[in-house]
């Protein structure tokens, strides 16, 4: 899976393009985890070029919310379509992210 | 709506490789049964989980395994029949999804089923014999 990574002013802006399955998912999770454990706190992931999530995905963000929950900070996720919109209000996780 | 009962298989490999042909078959036979893109959705996302579950716990990742999928269409239902020859499973020993648990623990154990219960109208396994796994899933197509 193909991960775009942009630093733009304070925040760390992660773009995957695809589908995010339990094939896919893992590479996210490396991307992810790096990133965090390099210190950013203000991460965003991009969902603009993001098709598909299961529950392999949203396993990923919850890692990554935890994360920065120990930073006082929420993960911000961006650009999500109505589909993806679907699975994270079907799943009870919006409250979790600071979703824009 | 098409009144006629269709049925429709798939036979793969325990890979996640395939969970995207997976979903394109299923995609396939739901658009053909008549369903709307949302149902559509549901059902496709639902298959996933419930085969992520198989290659994850059943083959524990191992691509040696088969998945049979099967798609049968009525008028007032749609049936997906998954089974797998991999670990006995017993879905008495998986307690009931708990959301609030889900998310505070943060690891998202069991967000798999959960969604495929939200998903679904039905969702239930069977343990055939005892390396033959069988579960099915049903939506009422009201």
């Amino acid at each position: 899976m193909i991960i775009k990574e942009e630093k733009i002013d304070s925040s760390f802006v992660l773009s995957p393009v695809g589908r995010i399955d339990a094939n896919t998912a893992p590479e996210l999770e490396l991307k992810l985890m790096a990133v965090l454990d390099g210190g950013e706190t203000d991460v965003v992931v991009n969902f603009h070029m993001v098709d598909y999530i299961s529950s392999s995905g949203l396993r990923v963000l919850l890692m990554g919310a935890k994360k920065l929950d120990k930073a006082g900070k929420k993960m911000k996720l961006s650009n999500l379509k109505s589909q993806i919109m679907e699975v994270f209000n079907i799943a009870g996780f919006t409250a979790i992210f600071e979703i824009s | 709506m098409s009144t006629k009962i269709s049925n429709k298989e798939l036979k793969v490999s325990s890979k996640t490789e395939n969970l995207a042909a997976i979903r394109e078959f299923v995609r396939d036979a739901s658009a053909q049964a008549g369903l709307n893109s949302k149902n559509t959705d549901k059902i496709v996302l639902a298959v996933d989980e419930a085969c992520s579950n198989i290659i994850k716990h059943a083959y524990a990742y191992s691509a040696n395994g088969k998945l049979e999928i099967k798609v049968k269409s009525e008028k007032e239902k749609i049936s997906i029949t998954i089974v797998d020859h991999g670990s006995q499973f017993d879905p008495s020993l998986i307690p009931e999804p708990n959301l609030k648990q889900i998310q505070e623990e943060r690891r998202g154990g069991g967000l798999g089923m959960f969604l495929m219960k939200k998903l679904m109208d039905e969702v239930k396994y069977t343990n055939l014999t005892k390396n033959k796994n069988q579960v099915v899933l049903v939506k009422y197509l009201t």
